[in-house]
């Protein structure tokens, strides 16, 4: 009896040890609270027995950097959400595996699946041939405007960046009183440029192969006469160029202010607070007059990145197939941020979650990512700078000016 | 003869004990002394040492260079600006912050009823992150919706772009900073005056002294090493200052209130020059020295 007792204690203790050792950990890091799936891999755990997914949150903004960090010490994370501007610097750290191969091997194994990705998902992780993450989530900067300001004011929608501008001006002239100014956006020092660059890329601006702006060119010149002109004949608030996001995103659903450049995730707050289609409406930003050929529809995507050091990688991609599984993406994408999939962005659900959205589906499958750059944020540190000189009042210097000075600091960093 | 060695052998059991009483003290710190050791300096010995190699993450190697980037970036214009900016922050910092702490520490000490309460109270600003406090700041000096502009605008005044001007920010980033780091300096006086002896004032009054003349012929030169360790606070928490900044005005309008602190945190963090940052870091660990060894001199005590 002894005997059977002890074998029994023995087995009570080893059996789960035996369960563990068998079990695959993969752990996540999340860049913002809203991308975890609702049922928090409950239903992966089910399906999958084998494989604990462990997870954690790490803004966005340091995500890079600790992981980073952690991978020189052998403890990051086996994927990690960044910004996709960060990809050039993590790859030449080798702090990332290229998983070509496992996306090619999912492409032949369910390509109807497959079929339903847009290509931004894996041309946005792609780094000198490689595919080194899944891009499951990712956005392009859009406009929302007041319909009914626009409408009192006898105003079409804009179809250029001209005639945003020359709306701006008679909206200022008749239509806005006090606080409320025609156009709104966030200062340089609290955020990188995504706003401006987002307009860039609009006008048709241009990129070198680095990832470096080409500011020197019509399309430079053209938006630092923009900020120029808005700060300079007062069509935005005086103080614009020292705002948080919250700021401008504020003045825009406050009543203050008649033009904001957003994004989905943004329009899905301002239609609980103004009402959609009576007050406000959206657009895609508009081309530069004489530059429609060279537009382009910007997006910028928090790609999710798989470790080069990890020890699993079938069980990582596992997990990336199910976050990008069309239940689980179409709650993140309902709620928060659109999901790279069409199945679930022209469900009715999502339209009905996101009313503005059949205006902006045709621009949403044509995004082109901001280029990365393996000094990306010092490259944004310059252009934000550079805006802030733009919309000194008085101008001190020409949008030529600027854009010689600044294009050179920027090429400085290739 | 026995009895002398048994006298001798006891004197040496006490002079042993008495040896070993007097490195008790030594023992109790020592695991304070560890942990200091071993989270603080090892940092900060550990960063001195980065800023002497390239370790920059957009770049593949980590070579040894010495003294260069000492070089390279004190011929920066950028690292000059904010150098220039921190001691315009510091000194506007340190200057209105030790009037203010003795303000408060002569009203807190005058006070008899609910004198704890009031203590408790002024320590608030220092509880508060600092996070907090620059969102309260950006709520009151904000051009459109901040406090202080609807009441100049109340008394029929223009409004002023308290964030959006450079000098302007650079103040209100001074008075915030103030709010955060006044209390425990306030602290550190009260203490001071708390210590003196109640007789010296009244002595000081019946041979008919004014009093200015007991605040400044008995209570400052009292005072003095309390005066100094103030300003040792207040110097070395505006140079480390940095979580107020941040959120406040991120050093912006332009680079305007870029200070040493936030410039470290952007060249690390932001644009993963590890060595660089390790420069300013040094840099700023140096002034903070030189700084706190000059007051430690000027304020030493004289009674």
């Amino acid at each position: 009896m002894k005997k059977i007792l002890v074998v029994f204690m023995v087995v009570a203790f080893l059996l789960p040890a035996a369960v563990v050792g068998a079990q695959t950990t993969v752990n996540v890091w999340f860049g913002r609270e809203e991308f975890i799936p609702a049922d928090a891999f409950e239903t992966f755990h089910a399906e999958n027995p084998d494989i604990r997914v462990e997870f954690d949150v790490i803004p966005l903004e340091e995500s890079h950097v600790d992981y980073m960090r952690n991978h020189a010490v052998g403890i990051a994370p086996d994927i990690v959400q960044i910004f996709h501007e960060f990809t050039a610097t993590m790859v030449v750290r080798g702090t990332l595996l290229d998983i070509t191969e496992y996306i090619e091997a999912w492409a032949e194994e369910d390509p109807e699946d497959f079929a339903d990705i847009y290509d931004i998902a894996f041309t946005l992780t792609t780094y000198e041939d490689g595919i080194y993450g899944i891009n499951i989530h990712s956005a392009p900067y859009y406009m929302g405007y007041r319909k009914d300001w626009l409408a009192e004011a006898g105003l079409a929608e804009p179809q250029t960046w001209e005639e945003l501008l020359d709306a701006c001006r008679v909206l200022q002239a008749e239509v806005l009183t006090g606080d409320q100014f025609a156009y709104s956006q966030p200062g340089g020092a609290h955020h990188p440029p995504f706003w401006m660059t987002a307009t860039f890329m609009s006008m048709g601006g241009q990129f070198r192969d680095t990832g470096t702006p080409i500011i020197d060119s019509e399309a430079g010149i053209a938006l630092i006469d923009f900020y120029q002109t808005l700060a300079n004949e007062g069509l935005q608030d005086p103080e614009a160029h020292a705002w948080a996001s919250g700021d401008f995103r504020g003045a825009f659903m406050g009543d203050r202010a008649a033009f904001f450049p957003e994004a989905i995730n943004i329009f899905a707050y301002t239609k609980d607070v103004l009402d959609y289609a009576t007050e406000w409406e959206v657009m895609v930003q508009p081309p530069r007059a004489g530059a429609e050929d060279d537009f382009v529809v910007n997006t910028f995507g928090w790609p999710y990145m798989v470790n080069s050091d990890t020890e699993n990688p079938e069980a990582v991609m596992k997990v990336l197939r199910y976050l990008f599984d069309p239940d689980i993406v179409s709650d993140v994408a309902l709620r928060y941020q659109p999901a790279n999939r069409a199945s679930v962005l022209t469900s009715e659900a999502y339209y009905e979650a996101h009313p503005y959205f059949p205006i902006l589906e045709e621009a949403h499958g044509q995004q082109i990512p901001y280029p990365v750059h393996l000094r990306s944020v010092e490259r944004a540190d310059i252009l934000n700078e550079m805006k802030y000189v733009a919309q000194q009042v008085p101008a001190q210097y020409t949008p030529e000016e600027i854009a010689a000075r600044y294009q050179k600091l920027l090429d400085a960093l290739d | 003869m026995a009895e002398t060695t048994a006298i001798e052998v006891n004197i040496k059991k006490l002079n042993r004990y008495k040896r070993i009483k007097k490195t008790i003290p030594y023992w109790l710190i020592l695991p304070a002394l560890l942990f200091v050791v071993g989270v603080l300096w090892y940092s900060v010995l550990y960063g001195i040492g980065m800023s002497f190699f390239r370790i920059d993450l957009a770049l593949p190697d980590t070579p040894f260079v010495g003294l260069e980037n000492f070089f390279n970036l004190f011929g920066e214009e950028r690292f000059i600006h904010s150098f220039q900016r921190s001691l315009i922050f510091v000194g506007g910092s340190v200057g209105l912050g030790l009037l203010l702490s003795f303000a408060f520490a002569q009203g807190l000490y005058k006070v008899r009823t609910f004198a704890g309460s009031f203590r408790g109270l002024a320590l608030v600003p220092y509880l508060v992150s600092g996070v907090a406090t620059a969102i309260m700041f950006r709520f009151l000096f904000s051009r459109t919706v901040g406090f202080v502009n609807q009441f100049l605008v109340t008394l029929g005044l223009e409004r002023i772009e308290f964030l959006g001007e450079p000098s302007w920010a650079m103040l209100v980033i001074i008075l915030a900073n103030t709010w955060f780091i006044v209390p425990f300096s306030t602290l550190i006086l009260l203490g001071g005056m708390q210590a003196l002896d109640p007789d010296l004032f009244e002595v000081a009054l019946v041979e008919g002294a004014s009093k200015l003349t007991i605040l400044f012929r008995i209570i400052i030169p009292l005072i003095k090493p309390m005066i100094g360790i103030s300003m040792i606070w207040l110097t070395f928490a505006s140079f480390n200052m940095f979580d107020v900044v941040l959120p406040l005005t991120a050093g912006g309008p332009g680079r305007a209130t870029e200070v040493l602190a936030l410039y470290m945190y952007r060249l690390g963090f932001d644009f993963l020059r590890f060595s660089d940052g390790a420069v300013v870091m040094t840099v700023i660990l140096l002034l903070n020295i030189i700084t706190s060894v000059f007051y430690l001199r000027v304020f030493k005590s004289e009674v």
